[in-house]
């Protein structure tokens, strides 16, 4: 072995040492990091693709922003009586109920025969005054009692149906048009009046759109060839729900 | 895993040209699935331009080359469907891995999805094609061999879930391992896509597919001029040729350019989620740390980038 094979010799030796307490540092960094934010890392870890996945220093820039569907400022009763160009004639709530004395105790929309004919309220066992407000018709009313307007009706469904609200907020619940990316372009959401009438919530019933084509269902009458087992998570426990 | 093993047939070296690949192919094979396998390419292969058939594969092509043959692409467009289109070539997003979310407790069958991707994707209009495929499913029963494509009821019907599937975008895809020839592969992005002029229609990976989300162009897509989608990207939503393999992109012709996929935004009851996994406010991110979600076939090993969920 020749002076200079023995130099390089060590100097491999030294890279050696070098990498074993980069590796530890390395190692004791991870583990704190894993120690802080632990579970959320693991866990996406092991459900998404590996390749790639670190959190990187988003310097989120958001140029665009999200805008909600509002509401009309307050909702008003159309009239059986036009107007001279035979467009029906409309009233906001106060014209009658300013004068009215309310029925605080309503909650039977079968119990209205004296107006508002056609309504239906099948929402839980709410009460009309679990929403409106017996002091301004064209308000809505918090259960703090609290006075709000109709344009942020969300917060009062908010108030009672806390987990929906909450994906909603995440982005889970209620659909979304537009930019993911706001660095690029803006963003709507819908309200939940949107989708849910606040007096029969539950949501509408659709008939599905777009037959798929008959020679594709006929190729796989479908499809796919798994065992229950190769699904994991919820499913399993729908069934026993169910 | 060796390169070898990777594939089912010999492996194509990049050196290899085209037309000796075809041969190979068929060697490989034996005559008759060989000529069952390339049927679509002799029917189509005398409508096709000597410049077309020598096409160099998408990662090749320099970028004079590929503003050429998007030149060309954009005629075509004009001379066989009569429309103006654009095309373009997107490029995927530095730090952006994207990845799909669906709820299943909130979908309700309604197919909008597959329509609006039919649209936004120029599909053939006789055959409504789509890269999405709707399954009713009974509550309580896992068995997804009996998951109906073509119901025609009112839904959500009682006792029914519906599952929407399409491409999973597999980080370990068994198409891409299959293709002979390279012709698709997964971008830095995650997404999965196809080079639908060097794709040779010899179906492997259609068959590989354990998802079924690949489609198969049987026929020239035939489209009304005024119904074409003129914002066309090179790897995704241009018209298609006839004997190529074709499947859904997470239309990155939008989502590379920020925007939201078509589906997505179709979707009446908002079960959609869609994003950034790499971005920690993104709601792809909320979703996946939040709610219990999984995948489809996991034994597999495929790694999908598509994610089902139920709310609790
Ligand atoms: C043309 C007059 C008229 C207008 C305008 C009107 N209401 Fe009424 N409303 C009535 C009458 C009359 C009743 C009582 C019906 C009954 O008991 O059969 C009533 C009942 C109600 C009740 C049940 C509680 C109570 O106090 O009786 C609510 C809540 C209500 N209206 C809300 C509204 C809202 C909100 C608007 C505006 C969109 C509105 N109303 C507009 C006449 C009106
Ligand atoms: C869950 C809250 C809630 C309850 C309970 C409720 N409402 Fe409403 N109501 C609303 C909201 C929110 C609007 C505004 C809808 C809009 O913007 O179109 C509204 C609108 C109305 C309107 C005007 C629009 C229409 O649909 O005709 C009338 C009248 C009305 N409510 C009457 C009633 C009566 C009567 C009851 C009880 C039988 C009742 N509401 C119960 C939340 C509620
Ligand atoms: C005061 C409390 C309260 C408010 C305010 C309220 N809800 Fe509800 N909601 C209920 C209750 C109680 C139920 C019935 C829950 C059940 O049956 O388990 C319900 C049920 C629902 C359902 C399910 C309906 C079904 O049949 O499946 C929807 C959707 C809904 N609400 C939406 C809304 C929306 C949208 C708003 C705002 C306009 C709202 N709620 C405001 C209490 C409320
Ligand atoms: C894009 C339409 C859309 C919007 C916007 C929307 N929802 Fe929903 N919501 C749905 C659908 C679809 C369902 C599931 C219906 C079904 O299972 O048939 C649902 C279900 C619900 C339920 C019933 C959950 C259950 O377990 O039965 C509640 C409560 C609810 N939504 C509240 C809200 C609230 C509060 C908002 C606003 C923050 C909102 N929704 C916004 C579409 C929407």
């Amino acid at each position: 072995m020749n002076k200079y094979s023995a130099q390089t010799d060590q100097s491999s030796h030294k890279n050696v040492l070098y990498k074993v307490i980069y590796t530890v540092i390395c190692s004791v960094f991870a583990l704190s990091v894993l120690v802080m934010f632990g579970t959320t890392t693991e866990q996406i870890n092991n459900k998404l693709p590996t390749k790639g996945l670190k959190d990187q220093n988003f310097l989120n820039k958001v140029n665009y922003q999200v805008s909600i569907n509002k509401p009309k400022k307050s909702p008003v009763v159309v009239l059986e009586e036009t107007d001279f160009h035979g467009r029906p004639l409309t009233a906001s709530c106060t014209t009658c109920h300013s004068t009215r004395q309310p029925n605080n105790t309503l909650n039977d929309s079968s119990k209205l025969d004296e107006f508002h004919p056609d309504l239906i309220l099948n929402h839980g066992q709410l009460s009309c005054m679990s929403c409106h407000n017996a002091g301004d018709y064209d308000k809505l009313k918090l259960a703090n009692g609290q006075t709000l307007d109709y344009t942020n009706v969300m917060q009062l469904c908010a108030q009672c149906h806390g987990p929906q609200h909450r994906d909603y907020q995440n982005g889970s619940h209620g659909g979304m048009q537009g930019y993911w990316d706001l660095s690029k372009g803006p963003r709507v959401r819908n309200n939940c009046t949107d989708c849910h009438n606040p007096h029969t919530p539950a949501f509408q019933k659709f008939r599905p759109v777009f037959p798929p084509d008959r020679d594709l269902t006929q190729e796989h009458s479908f499809l796919i060839d798994v065992k229950s087992k190769s699904i994991k998570g919820n499913i399993v426990e729908i069934q026993e729900n169910e | 895993m060796s390169e070898e093993s990777k594939h089912s047939l010999p492996v194509i070296n990049n050196g290899m040209s085209r037309r000796t690949l075809l041969k190979g192919v068929g060697a490989t094979l034996g005559a008759s699935s060989f000529a069952i396998a390339i049927a679509p390419i002799a029917q189509w292969a005398k409508d096709t331009s000597v410049d077309e058939f020598l096409q160099q594969h998408y990662k090749e092509l320099s970028s004079s080359d590929l503003d050429q043959v998007i030149t060309r692409l954009e005629q075509d467009a004009k001379d066989k469907y009569g429309a103006d289109v654009t095309i373009r070539d997107h490029q995927p997003l530095p730090d952006v891995q994207f990845a799909y979310a669906l709820n299943l407790s909130i979908c309700i069958g309604c197919r909008r999805c597959a329509e609006a991707c039919h649209q936004e994707n120029n599909h053939d209009r006789a055959t409504s094609n789509s890269y999405i495929r709707v399954l009713e499913m009974d509550k309580g029963s896992l068995n997804l061999e009996h998951g109906k494509v073509n119901y025609d009821h009112p839904v959500p019907a009682d006792d029914k879930f519906y599952m929407p599937v399409q491409c999973q975008q597999c980080e370990n895809a068994p198409c891409v391992n299959v293709c002979p020839v390279e012709a698709t592969w997964q971008e830095e992005d995650g997404i999965v896509v196809v080079d639908y002029n060097w794709c040779i229609g010899c179906r492997y990976c259609e068959a590989a597919c354990p998802y079924h989300a690949r489609r198969f162009n049987w026929k020239k897509p035939e489209i009304p001029k005024q119904e074409i989608n003129p914002k066309q990207g090179y790897l995704s939503n241009r018209i298609r040729p006839q004997g190529v393999v074709e499947k859904c992109h997470f239309c990155l012709h939008r989502t590379r350019q920020g925007q939201l996929p078509a589906c997505l935004e179709a979707c009446p009851t908002g079960a959609r989620v869609f994003g950034n996994v790499l971005d920690p406010d993104s709601e792809i991110r909320w979703v996946l740390e939040n709610k219990r979600v999984f995948v489809l076939k996991e034994e597999l090993g495929t790694k999908p980038r598509f994610f089902y969920f139920f709310d609790e």
